[in-house]
């Protein structure tokens, strides 16, 4: 289990993480959210004991992760930037890996390699950009560690690449109580991957829900009324939007799927349709009420 | 799901992986130390196989040329691409601390910190230390088999070969370079850890390796100025300053005579050892506290900027404090000459000038490559000038302080034992005495007492004392005091008076040498004598043929204890004026021919001393009369006599000439005597008696042995006696003006002398006969 308590995090005179508490349950896949610059990335990095809070706790199964060898034997980072094993082949990256993750797969290596077609004795500076990810991912999962931190993982790649690399990690999320924390602004595949999602914004963590609670618990009915429906003809529901479309009248509101469509049909709609919403929509109306611009995150 | 590592297997995994990136750079570094040593020594092989012409095909003339020059070159090639090889190493094996790619990657590595900075260390120094030293034992093994060759017949005995001598040398560099690469590794990791970018990492490192011993050099010459009676060369060069920085220990190194913690005690190489390790934890705990997204950022830590800005202002300042607080002292510093030292001027405008423009400058780059904000001019402005304002004010404080209490610092009974005390005076050469470490401290505790305040820097061939404090290896402290006359004759007068014109003479059992005591105490080594017995004698005015020197032999036989002992009588009533008049008058010299020993034949067992007598040493000079050795006997003829050589005849090699005489006084050529005085001037063989006299009173002086006779000039004493005189070039000024007067009344003579005196040629016999015979018919 990753607890984070009461995290900061300064760059100097800037503040990235702002009194973050965040926990995520063993064997969750837990996503990330947030926009350019909402300390996605740095939480990642104190979570893999790379940066060092200013002030509050980071434990990984009840041990902090800062400065612990044992600790992140059990973590693997996939960082989105992989400059830094531009001069090393996927044999050398083999190796490299190999040497400090002794829980290293071998045989799973090759396998994926050999599934991707990857060359062994290319540099990675002479990789696609897709190739150079699924090469650390194929690394981080060759690893097996309990935890897997990916940064960004699907950013820049196209749909053939984002599927070969999905499919990687979700055999893997199948097999092993692998938890996987994934930091993206791509709702879709937050929505396909994660269990639980956490929205950052400005360091803060405005969102941190189970994805399908936060699924069935807005509601978006499309209804015909006699009259002007307003809120407060609803006052037992947590309406997030109303609007009217010609005699349409949309209603998108918190509490579930049968409280809403009961309430609403208290009202005697001549007609009652429950739609679904899109994670995004889900997100644009929740975040709409603190101030966050839902709009931001990509679909 | 994860199996773990131990401790030990990570580390070791760490390291080994560290290691495993810095093979290429291994190797590089091999190839720069194999040009460094071995081949090197190669070279010097195959100097010394062609010198002995060996016969070995491939050593040719081409060795020889390559030895002598281009070898030196290869050699300093190779060791700067080795140090410049030695610092890329250090920062690619910390390269999460400068280079921000790396960070994600090293860091998320499992392994702690301290696995972390030791691998790094580890891999660093096995990389740059192992190259080094197989390089060092293949050159070792070329010089052991260079000095294996047999050079005798080849080379005269007394003389070293050159190959051997640079043998030596390369071999003095193999510790040196291992030394030199733990401090260039030690500071370079310290200055890195403060340093967020790789080019700031490489210019703080190179720029504070220059800037210390800049720093250290001249605020330590600062405080000698201050430091009341400081030798110039005690800290400067002997000090544990010299030591702490890569470059400064190198330069000590490299003036290996004078570095007393290099050369006479192992402190030096522990200071390094404890500084060294110093820095290494220094380094550990500041990346231990380091904030790693500051990577990428020039300065990670918030007022390192500062600092360094700081410590580079301060080597410009304490280079502008060196001229301007001590400025006599600033000539006796390498840098001296780089900047236009000649003038010795206090206040020299261009040097001022370039000083604040150079501090100015680093400021300003500073500021610049460090972020920080010149736009805020009055801030920067105000930065600027305390930090120079403090830099110099810390300059000041050595020499207003005395160099924080140096000056009045006296070592401890406890530490040193004795001391070399040492007067400068008029009436003598300096003469080194050892005393009691309590002689020695009173007498520095009186001057430091009477002679508060600045110090003035005692030059050699100036009045003054100096002492130099002994411990169990090694000088502790040394001082020097330049005093004025007066007051160096009490001091003298207090302490050293007799005891130190006592000390000049050696008992007969003194072996030549002093030696530490079983306390640790030094003492002269003495010899047991197994026969008393004395062959005095003197010299005065011996040939140095010894069968000719034999025939001029006064000798007497006198028991040396006693002659000793009525020496020391003497000595005990000199005073001080006698002694300053000593300085201008010539004592005889007696040599003392001593046998001790069972083995005559053993050449330490036959002992040669000399005794300088001088003329106030009544009783001793009484005791020679009474054994048959006259000095400056009483019934001293009327004449003073002088040698004039023949220079165009002398060629008689079997009778060599003892020069003694200052070249002044060979130049001198008197050929004439007072008409008037009649049948003064003589021509006196070698066997004659009356010169054997004359040779008693003419002390230090020299003749020539030749073929052709040669001529005492005698001059009548009512113009002079010149005897005792004739290092005085007025004098001698006098007695040529003198002797153009005695010519007045013979023209031609004059003339003949005025050539005489411009070319310095003398009258052959035939023309003296001449010149004889006119000043006769003239009276």
């Amino acid at each position: 289990m990753i607890e984070i308590k009461d995290c900061v995090m300064d760059y100097g005179d800037k503040r990235a993480l702002d009194h973050v508490t965040i926990t995520i349950p063993e064997g969750c896949s837990y996503g990330l959210l947030g926009s350019n610059a909402a300390g996605k990335s740095t939480l990642l990095k104190l979570l893999n004991g790379i940066y060092r809070p200013t002030s509050g706790s980071i434990t990984i199964d009840g041990a902090p992760v800062y400065d612990s060898a044992q600790v992140k034997e059990k973590l693997f980072f996939v960082d989105d930037e992989t400059i830094q094993f531009s001069d090393m082949t996927t044999e050398d990256m083999r190796r490299y890996f190999g040497r400090f993750w002794p829980s290293f797969d071998n045989a799973l290596f090759d396998k994926l390699i050999a599934t991707v077609g990857l060359p062994g004795d290319k540099k990675m500076h002479t990789f696609s950009k897709g190739m150079k990810r699924q090469a650390i991912v194929i690394c981080g999962v060759s690893c097996r560690p309990a935890y897997l931190f990916i940064d960004e993982a699907f950013d820049g790649l196209d749909q053939t690449m984002r599927t070969i690399v999905k499919n990687i990690l979700i055999d893997e999320m199948l097999d092993d109580r692998l938890t996987v924390v994934f930091s993206s602004h791509n709702l879709s595949e937050i929505d396909e991957f994660c269990d639980r999602v956490g929205l950052l914004h400005a360091g803060k963590v405005l969102f941190d829900r189970e994805l399908d609670s936060v699924k069935s618990d807005l509601v978006k009915i499309r209804a015909a009324f006699d009259r002007e429906i307003t809120a407060e003809d609803l006052p037992e529901l947590d309406v997030k939007h109303i609007s009217k479309s010609g005699s349409l009248t949309e209603i998108i509101a918190s509490g579930g799927a049968e409280k809403v469509r009961a309430a609403v049909e208290k009202l005697s709609p001549k007609l009652c349709d429950l739609m679904k919403l899109s994670l995004k929509e889900i997100f644009v109306y929740e975040m709409e009420g603190v101030g966050y611009d839902g709009s931001k995150l990509e679909e | 799901m994860t199996v773990q590592n131990s401790k030990n297997n990570r580390f070791m995994t760490y390291y080994l992986y560290r290691l495993g990136r810095l093979k290429y750079l291994m190797i590089l570094l091999m190839l720069f130390m194999l040009l460094s040593f071995p081949l090197y020594s190669l070279f010097i092989e195959g100097y010394a196989a062609e010198t002995l012409e060996t016969d070995v095909e491939v050593y040719s003339n081409t060795f020889q040329v390559i030895c002598s020059d281009l070898g030196w070159k290869i050699f300093a090639a190779g060791m700067l691409g080795a140090l410049v090889i030695a610092l890329i190493m250090g920062l690619d094996s910390f390269r999460y601390l400068h280079n921000k790619k790396y960070v994600n990657m090293d860091l998320s590595l499992p392994v702690t910190h301290r696995q972390r900075f030791f691998g790094d260390l580890l891999a660093t120094v096995t990389a740059q230390f192992v190259p080094v030293l197989m390089a060092a034992v293949i050159g070792l093994s070329v010089c052991a088999h260079v000095r294996s060759i047999d050079y005798t017949g080849v080379y005269p005995s007394d003389t070293t070969p050159y190959y051997l001598q640079t043998c030596a040398q390369l071999e003095n560099t193999i510790p040196a370079t291992l030394v030199a690469g733990v401090l260039l590794i030690a500071m370079s990791l310290f200055v890195i850890s403060f340093c967020g970018r790789t080019a700031i990492a490489v210019i703080m490192t190179v720029v504070t390796q220059i800037a210390v011993p800049i720093i250290t050099t001249c605020l330590w010459t600062i405080g000698l100025s201050g430091a009341y009676g400081a030798d110039e060369f005690s800290l400067m060069n002997s000090g544990f300053t010299s030591l702490i920085s890569t470059t400064g220990y190198l330069f000590a190194r490299g003036m290996s005579s004078s570095h007393q913690l290099l050369n006479n005690s192992p402190w030096g190489y522990i200071f390094i050892a404890v500084w060294s390790a110093a820095l290494i934890a220094g380094a550990y705990f500041v990346q231990k506290h380091r904030r790693n997204e500051r990577t990428g950022e020039p300065f990670v830590f918030k007022y390192a900027r500062h600092g360094f800005t700081a410590l580079f202002i301060l080597a410009v300042a304490s280079f502008f404090g060196m001229r301007l607080f001590a400025p006599e002292y600033a000539k006796y510093t390498f840098f001296y000459s780089l900047f236009g030292g000649g003038t010795g001027e206090k206040y020299d405008i261009p040097f001022a000038a370039i000083c604040v423009v150079s501090a100015l400058l680093i400021f300003i780059i500073m500021e610049v490559i460090g972020g920080g904000s010149l736009k805020k001019a009055p801030v920067s402005a105000a930065r600027f000038l305390v930090t120079v304002g403090a830099c110099l004010g810390l300059c000041a404080a050595f020499p207003v302080t005395g160099c924080f209490g140096f000056s009045t610092y006296i070592p401890s009974e406890n530490v040193a034992d004795s001391a070399y005390v040492s007067f400068h005076n008029h009436w003598d050469s300096p003469n080194q005495f050892i005393v009691p470490y309590e002689e020695a401290a009173a007498l520095h505790r009186r001057i430091i007492n009477e002679h508060p305040g600045s110090a003035s820097l005692y030059r050699y061939g100036s009045v003054g004392v100096s002492i130099q404090y002994i411990g169990k290896n090694s000088v502790i402290a040394s001082r020097s005091y330049e005093l004025n006359d007066s007051y160096i004759k009490d001091l003298y007068d207090m302490y050293f008076r007799n005891n130190g014109m006592a000390r000049r003479y050696e008992k007969p059992e003194y072996q030549g040498s002093h030696e530490r005591d079983e306390t640790g105490r030094w003492v002269t080594k003495t010899y047991e004598l197994t026969r008393s017995f004395a062959f005095v004698y003197t010299t005065n005015k011996l040939p140095a043929d010894e069968a000719a020197r034999e025939k001029y032999m006064i000798k007497a036989d006198i028991d040396p204890y006693v002659l000793y002992d009525t020496i020391m009588s003497d000595i005990e009533n000199v005073t001080y004026e006698q002694m300053y008049l000593s300085a201008y008058q010539f004592p005889a010299t007696i040599h003392l021919h001593v046998e001790r020993g069972e083995d005559i034949r053993s050449p330490y067992n036959l002992w040669n001393m000399d005794y300088r007598i001088y003329p106030f040493f009544t009783n001793t000079i009484a005791l020679l009369k009474e054994n048959g050795l006259v000095l400056f006997p009483d019934n001293e003829p009327d004449y003073s006599a002088y040698e004039a050589y023949i220079v165009r005849a002398c060629g008689n090699e079997n009778e060599g000439h003892i020069e003694n005489t200052p070249s002044l006084y060979s130049d001198l050529q008197v050929v004439t005597g007072d008409p008037s005085l009649g049948g003064n001037m003589r021509r006196l063989g070698e066997n004659s008696a009356e010169l054997k006299e004359l040779m008693g009173y003419t002390a230090e002086m020299s003749y020539y042995g030749g073929n052709e006779r040669y001529y005492i000039v005698l001059i009548d004493k009512k113009y002079g006696d010149l005897t005792r005189s004739v290092y005085r070039y007025p004098v001698i000024e006098a007695y040529t003006a003198r002797a153009a007067e005695i010519f007045a009344a013979a023209p031609e003579a004059r003339e003949e002398l005025e050539n005489l005196r411009d070319h310095g040629t003398i009258y052959s016999l035939e023309e003296m006969e001449v010149l004889e015979e006119q000043w006769r018919e003239q009276n």
